[in-house]
């Protein structure tokens, strides 16, 4: 701190002004001793003066606050299960709404890491009758060649394909994009070089690919290797963390991540229409200043002209889509984020009106001991800025923990649920993360600042002192205000609990199957046939049946089977009118099954009869749904419905044997759609199949046993995503799963802390009106009078909180409607659910403290004070 | 009055920049700091003490009503 110069020569002027004093005193005739006493005396406080005058000079407050932050760090050393219970509280909420917020910072906030983030849109057709989002070849080409608003537009696509090396051969994600895309992304290598244009047979690892695939060997730059039975030659590694991000609708299958990119092996040349032509998704760079709307008028004009130019394809459904290539990724995640955030948020505020309460609980404690400061020269606003001081110390404390809290948090969340949100494992703790939880621990600090110096303020001095031990009528309104706290905070859990109430019951609703299912005993796997060995129908047809014939010759296999859905599309029934304009025909998946694939899955027959391996002539069975939506009332046996043929082979029409009920056995929130099912023999398409196998004990431990079975079959072929159905139904669900977990823990937490906080006004009430209670117990109250009279108590700030919560609740879940499945947002039965249960807490919670006053001896009560 | 109190007030009138101080010898050759007003301070007094003799007027007005 700085030194005037006036400051310099006080101490001799003080020590001059004494002596003169002294030398005065002693011409009066004083001996020297009683000289300088009388002058000292005269004098003052030398210390205090010069204090005084330095702080006439200096600004005071910091040193203040350093000597308040020193005082209250002994105090709450003093009190270290205040101090533990307000830490641990504040580090649970901070943690949260850090950990949280980390979230939407990663997945909502920051931009896409691509140079020029905020230019990027994806651009599709959108298919008014299919209802996606899609774009072909020749589209796509149009487009590059011809749309002005672009830098560049890329297309893309992924597949699941066979990267064999000497090592052997593992099936892997690859993406097929536009060479043109890594100019335009800025995206940076850590060895070897980006595809650029020209290349063909080309293959660009990410970072994660190269060290798990290949042991970062740098050697495999410029290697070849076989992808999908072709040789292509590994160029470079991308830096770590880049990865282009495929805003895709989240399903099933699509949740594994991209390994490796291919140039988009599509041409214009390849590209005619008319021909079969390739369905990609695009994303483009827009031109710097052009904006969304210019370019989706642009791509319309160019697509109007391609419609009247070729009027053979029907371009009338179509519906050309322009968005934010962020928003198209992320924006169906905004909802669940949002609310995730805002349950936070409550969890913070039922956190700080807990502390609030106990700060407030301590205040009326020290009402005395804050009157004898104030008595011994303490300014009024120098004992309220200790009690700033003290929040702001607890904040710290509280920020501080928090932060490991989220620290933690972040992890378990990120290993749970990697693949829940897009970008959420970009979460991390930056300077953005760091710069809200400080601010969220300052509001705290100043919540806890301000409470008990309101409540304070007006003390009035002489009373407190005077009045001695005895400070009920002024601990009264603390604790009137104390109840108000813990009703509201009674209010916000209803809310949470409320919200959480619905996502579980929802979730419920989607992971129940029918008896029978037990996905816990079934095992999927995946075999995608490649390479020129398995370019025909019988090589694959042949590969599936030896794949049924081995699996169920291995004891404990109850049923094993085959399916994968090849095609989507327009069923044709003989007889029945082609789908007129106005009314959209329904579309319906084509899958293959093998005969016993119904019964490995679970999948009930309602109808008819299943279809076996060896049928003469074609048949099929449909589900539910597609009697139900295709053939209403009608009875659909015996119908004939058109099956696709194998490529240049004629579709032909299949008669319907037998009707199996709806099974949700891919995306659990998803509605039945109508499916038909064609013997494995006869489907047109068999390079893919999921391989369900049903077991008599725990399917992961025959897992081994059957992935190794299949491999032996051609080691060049891969069995890949082997989980159990348990597994595979539960991260179809993943990103509710997310929402569901997380907001469930928040709402816990919202409990024990209201609980805690219904607890901790109850308990205070009592303790404080031992008195009043043992002058009732001697006039007669019986101890079950007393019990009810603090259960009432409890119960009625409880209620009037339940009360308000369930009203609030009932204004805010519409929000979250479209997170619900089968759950209306306004359920009655949850209402009714978390209202009892809370009640209940809360009778539990206030009957400690009853206990307690039922116990109080009078003769110890009325002696005690 | 203690004497200490002195040092405190001189030095806000320090701050506050109404007097200023020389340092040198007194008369019987020991360090001494001669406090003097500069021409704020003097205006500040003229101004306070208008202030005083319009209160001191008001007050002998109550006190000796004519």
């Amino acid at each position: 701190m700085r030194k005037h110069k006036s400051l310099k020569n006080l101490d001799e002027d003080i020590r001059d002004h004494i002596e003169r004093e002294t030398d005065d005193n002693i011409d009066r005739g004083m001996s020297p001793e009683e000289a300088r006493a009388a002058a000292l005396r005269k004098f003052g406080n030398v210390t205090l003066v010069k204090e005084d005058t330095w702080r006439v000079w200096n600004p005071v407050w910091l040193e203040q606050l350093l000597q308040d932050l020193r005082y209250c760090a002994r105090t709450l050393r003093r009190s270290p299960a205040f101090t533990v219970v307000v830490t641990l509280t504040l580090a649970v909420a901070i943690g949260m709404n850090t950990a949280a917020f980390s979230i939407v910072n990663a997945v909502l906030l920051k931009p896409l890491a691509y140079s020029n983030p905020d230019r990027w849109v994806w651009v599709a057709n959108y298919n008014r009758q299919f209802r996606n989002e899609l774009v072909s070849g020749p589209d796509f080409f149009d487009w590059q060649a011809q749309a002005q608003s672009f830098e560049g537009l890329a297309g893309y696509d992924y597949q699941d394909s066979t990267i064999a090396t000497a090592d052997g051969a593992t099936e892997d994600r690859i993406g097929q994009i536009s060479n043109e895309f890594w100019q335009l992304s800025g995206a940076q290598t850590i060895a070897g070089r980006l595809l650029r244009s020209g290349d063909e047979d080309a293959l660009l690892l990410t970072a994660g690919f190269f060290e798990r695939r290949f042991g970062s060997d740098p050697r495999v730059i410029g290697s070849t290797v076989t992808l999908e039975g072709r040789p292509v030659t590994i160029v470079g590694v991308l830096a770590p963390g880049f990865r282009f991000l495929l805003p895709m609708q989240q399903s099933f299958n699509d949740l594994r991540e991209i390994e490796a990119y291919t140039p988009l092996d599509i041409t214009p040349e390849t590209e005619v229409r008319g021909g079969p032509t390739a369905v990609i998704q695009v994303a483009g760079k827009l031109k710097p200043g052009v904006a969304l709307e210019q370019a989706r008028a642009e791509i319309e004009t160019i697509q109007s002209r391609v419609a009247k130019a070729h009027p053979e394809v029907y371009y009338g459904d179509f519906q050309v889509r322009v968005d934010s290539l962020q928003e198209k990724l992320v924006g169906s995640s905004r909802l669940g984020l949002i609310v995730l955030s805002a349950a936070a948020a409550l969890v913070l505020l039922i956190a700080c009106a807990n502390v609030v309460s106990l700060l407030l609980a301590r205040a009326s404690a020290r009402r005395r001991e804050v009157a004898i400061r104030a008595a011994a020269g303490a300014g009024k606003g120098r004992v309220f800025r200790q009690f700033f001081a003290e929040g702001m110390l607890l904040a710290a404390l509280g920020g501080a923990a928090g932060l490991l809290v989220a620290y933690g948090a972040m992890a378990t969340i990120l290993r749970l649920s990697w693949n829940a949100v897009p970008r959420i494992g970009e979460a991390v703790m930056d300077a953005r993360v760091l710069a809200f939880t400080s601010a969220i621990s300052l509001a705290v600090a100043i919540v806890f600042g301000f409470a008990p110096a309101l409540l304070l303020w007006k003390t009035n001095l002489h009373c407190t002192l005077k009045d001695g031990a005895r400070t009920f009528s002024a601990s009264s309104t603390s604790l009137r205000f104390r109840g108000l706290l813990v009703a509201g905070e009674l209010a916000l859990a209803v809310v949470l609990l409320v919200g959480a109430g619905l996502l579980v019951k929802s979730f419920r609703l989607m992971s129940s199957h029918p008896p029978g299912l037990a996905p816990e005993r079934v095992l999927v796997m995946t075999v995608v046939l490649s390479g020129p060995a398995y370019a025909g129908r019988p090589a694959q047809g042949a590969y599936m049946t030896e794949v049924l014939r081995r699996i169920e010759s291995v004891p404990g296999v109850e049923a094993a089977g085959i399916s994968n859905p090849f095609m989507q599309g327009v069923a044709k029934v003989e007889g029945m009118p082609a789908p007129s304009r106005r009314q959209p025909p329904q579309i319906v998946t084509f899958s293959m099954a093998s005969a016993a694939y119904g019964k490995a899955i679970g999948m009930q027959l309602v109808k008819g009869r299943w279809t076996t391996d060896g049928e003469p002539t074609p048949v099929l069975v449909i589900n539910r749904s597609f009697a139900r939506r295709i053939f209403d009332s009608e009875d659909p046996l015996g119908k004939r419905i058109q099956v696709p043929g194998p490529l240049g082979e004629k579709e032909a029409y299949a008669t319907v044997v037998g009707i199996v009920d709806d099974l949700k056995h891919s995306k659990l929130d998803a509605e039945p759609q109508p499916e038909v099912l064609v013997p494995y023999k006869q489907s047109p398409f068999l390079r893919a199949a999921n391989v369900t196998v049903r077991v008599a004990s725990d399917p992961l431990s025959v897992a081994p046993a059957l992935r190794q079975l299949i491999s032996e079959i051609d080691k060049s072929q891969p069995v890949y995503d082997v989980k159990t159905l348990e597994e595979a139904l539960a991260d179809s669900i993943a990103p509710r799963r997310f929402n569901l977990y997380l907001i469930g823990t928040l709402a816990t937490v919202a409990l024990l802390l209201a609980v805690i906080g219904v607890y901790g006004v109850i308990a205070y009430s009592v303790a404080q009106r031992t008195h009043e209670i043992g002058v009732r117990m001697a006039l007669g109250a019986t101890r079950s009078e007393v019990i009810g009279m603090v259960v009432r108590q409890g119960l009625g700030v409880a209620l009037a909180g339940i009360g308000t919560g369930v009203a609030g609740a009932y204004l805010l879940t519409r929000m979250m409607e479209s997170l619900l499945y089968q759950v209306k947002p306004t359920d009655p039965q949850t209402f009714a659910a978390v209202a009892i249960a809370l009640a209940l807490t809360a009778l539990i919670a206030s009957w400690g403290p009853a206990l307690k006053a039922a116990l109080i001896d009078p003769v110890i009560a009325l002696r005690c004070e | 009055m203690e004497q200490g109190s002195l040092y405190p007030a001189l030095h806000r009138l320090i701050k506050r920049g109404w007097i200023t101080f020389d340092e040198g010898t007194s008369e019987n050759n020991r360090r001494a700091k001669y406090y003097r007003l500069t021409a704020k301070g003097r205006k500040q007094l003229e101004l306070e003490t208008s202030r005083w003799d319009k209160l001191a007027r008001a007050i002998a007005q109550i006190l000796r009503p004519t």
